[in-house]
């Protein structure tokens, strides 16, 4: 049987697969997902590509100077905004 | 003269690994006389290996040696390698649950197959299959010398053809074990590979700046260091370096995941959810990658005195660490370049066998000749790389590397934009795309061939950036402007196989969530 299956996910073309999506469209799906969150992701952006906002010595922190460890931030920074996106839009 | 303890511990990793890659044939065991199970390991791969898989893939050997090289010659412009990394997850986030939807309902194994059931044009297929071969085949070459850089250092040095010994062998068992083994093979060894990564960083940023007096100290004889030097380098990027530093980090996020491995990589996943919550976890390899091109700094501050800046890294290593240590490094670093070359020429086997091989030359191949013809791809392909090593000039290679990063993006409006909206026509796109080769590689042929950047002169404003950004530009002008043309002249627009609902990987995963349940 798992061989059949198997079988099934590389022929697409198969009709069990077109009838299980449309089933899933059709069912009255509760929509909690919210693509507004999304926008979070802008952010890093915003905070990256302009250099001259980070480009500079001082504040000096532990001993790097403001260019550096104000990147070392925003790596942090975009994992956490990402994970807040996912699980924020997480359809269950 | 040889280090016979590093030598030693560098050649039981090695073993230990050779011995993995073979393994790995038998785990999650599928039938590898299938592309979609040699050549994507049967889409089934969880959150914890495609974390490794990916981190292993895209943070090659050559980054580590590569990037402090970089900051080793210039300072913070080599920095540009932090915001490119983490700008680059938010793009794979939006983009990339959508191309595994697709490719998983309707078996698609290469962004070329994408491409050719989106927009039905055969030639636009093509075009992507070529630059996508084409930027790959130079990557895979890099890794080597990742792999050279290191032998060098253990002091293996022999006469004539003998130099290359140790990088063949290493080449040929690579070879062997990705024809048996598939993308199983760099997965499993990429396990090993990133937690040895992990511990020669944190060792390193630690045992490295302590012995050295402090950050603080490492960030003020670099700054004196790089202000003595003649070349211009700088601790803290100046104005005039803006652009370019923001326009390389952003042209290379586009470029990273449509390369044709990064996306093998991707649809290697069992899931959407898996590379959403990956675009959240993969950062921990940006930071990582930050503290390697501190190695840079600290080999300045260490007065390191390098042959080339590729072997700043290593030298640091033979002069801040015990040979134990090092010989752990190093083999960290060559099982490091063995994990990318791997999936590279899976990649690009992947890519020949269905969109050459399938399409042109025997479209009635069977499941088992394709994946036959695959295995055969990866090992011509590696084959070249070694052969482009080891007979041309390192310098070539590290040209068309820089050449490939801007070809690659210009498959960026078919791939990603496709993944959205059909509105552009496939024709418009395959004039871009062929504008922004032509472009973009005539702006970097003005450096002579020696730089990315390209300075833009508007009236009296000169603005230097990333030639793969003005290439795209150029490339989404010819494209957007063609494809209302083409669409008002009526040139017949083909047929899309693909529908809406296929591009949401929560309908794909339910769906077979629903046929497991059903089994």
């Amino acid at each position: 049987m798992m061989r059949f299956i198997m079988r099934l996910n590389i022929v697409p073309e198969a009709s069990n697969f077109r009838t299980i999506t449309d089933s899933i469209k059709e069912k009255p799906q509760k929509k909690t997902s919210n693509k507004a969150w999304n926008w979070l992701l802008l952010l890093p952006f915003l905070g990256l590509m302009w250099p001259a906002l980070y480009a500079k010595t001082d504040p000096v922190l532990f001993g790097f100077p403001f260019f550096y460890w104000y990147q070392f931030v925003w790596v942090i920074v975009s994992a956490i905004l990402t994970g807040v996106v996912y699980l924020a839009t997480r359809r269950r | 003269m040889v280090n016979w303890t590093e030598l030693s511990v560098f050649v039981f990793f090695f073993l230990l690994v050779t011995a993995l890659g073979f393994i790995a044939a038998k785990w999650k065991r599928g039938d590898l006389n299938r592309i979609e199970e040699w050549g994507l390991a049967g889409r089934r791969f969880g959150t914890l290996v495609t974390w490794f898989l990916v981190g292993g893939d895209f943070y090659t050997a050559y980054t580590v040696i590569a990037v402090p090289a970089l900051v080793f010659g210039l300072g913070a412009m080599g920095f540009f390698a932090l915001p490119y990394t983490i700008i680059v997850y938010p793009i794979v986030y939006l983009t990339m649950p959508r191309l595994w939807a697709v490719a998983k309902q309707h078996g698609f194994v290469t962004p070329a197959d994408f491409v050719r059931g989106r927009y039905g044009s055969p030639g636009l297929a093509l075009a992507i299959t070529f630059t996508g071969i084409l930027a790959t085949m130079p990557y895979i070459a890099l890794q080597l010398v990742g792999i050279q850089v290191v032998i060098r250092a253990l002091g293996v040095i022999g006469a004539g053809w003998m130099n290359d010994l140790p990088l063949i062998i290493a080449f040929v068992i690579l070879a062997l074990y990705t024809y048996t083994s598939g993308l199983r093979a760099p997965a499993l060894i990429a396990l090993v590979k990133d937690t040895m990564i992990y511990l020669m960083v944190i060792a390193a940023v630690i045992m490295i700046p302590a012995a050295l007096g402090g950050y603080a100290e490492v960030f003020r004889l670099a700054d004196r260091a790089l202000d003595a030097k003649s070349t211009a380098g700088h601790l803290i990027l100046p104005a005039a370096g803006f652009s370019a530093y923001a326009t390389l980090a952003f042209g290379s996020a586009l470029a990273a995941f449509v390369y044709p491995h990064t996306i093998t990589g991707i649809l290697s996943s069992a899931s959407g959810h898996v590379i959403k919550r990956n675009a959240a976890l993969l950062p921990a390899y940006t930071f990582l990658l930050g503290l390697i091109a501190l190695l840079g700094l600290m080999a300045i501050a260490a007065g390191i005195n390098a042959p080339t800046p590729n072997d700043a890294v290593p030298q640091l290593f033979l002069k801040m660490f015990p040979p134990w240590f090092t010989g752990f490094c190093f083999a960290a670093i060559v099982i490091g370049a063995l994990v990318p070359a791997a999936i590279m020429s899976i990649a690009a086997a992947n890519l020949f066998t269905r969109n050459i091989y399938r399409e042109y030359i025997r479209p009635d191949v069977s499941k088992q000749q394709e994946a036959k013809v695959a295995k055969l791809v990866s090992l011509v392909v590696k084959l070249g790389a070694l052969a482009f090593v080891i007979f041309l000039p390192l310098q070539y290679a590290i040209v068309l590397q820089l050449l490939g990063g801007i070809w690659i993006v210009e498959t960026f409006p078919s791939i990603i934009f496709g993944l959205f909206t059909r509105w552009l026509h496939h024709r418009a796109l395959l004039v871009g795309w062929a504008a922004g080769m032509i472009t973009g590689t005539a702006m970097v042929a003005t450096s002579g061939f020696k730089s990315a950047i390209y300075t833009l002169h508007l009236g009296s404003m000169s603005i230097p950036a990333y030639a793969g950004v003005y290439a795209l530009a150029i490339n989404l002008i010819v494209t957007v402007v063609l494809t209302v043309i083409f669409d008002a002249i009526g040139i017949k627009r083909l047929p899309d196989k693909t529908r809406q609902e296929d591009y949401d990987e929560d309908a794909v995963t339910v769906m077979s969530a629903d046929l497991k349940k059903a089994a």
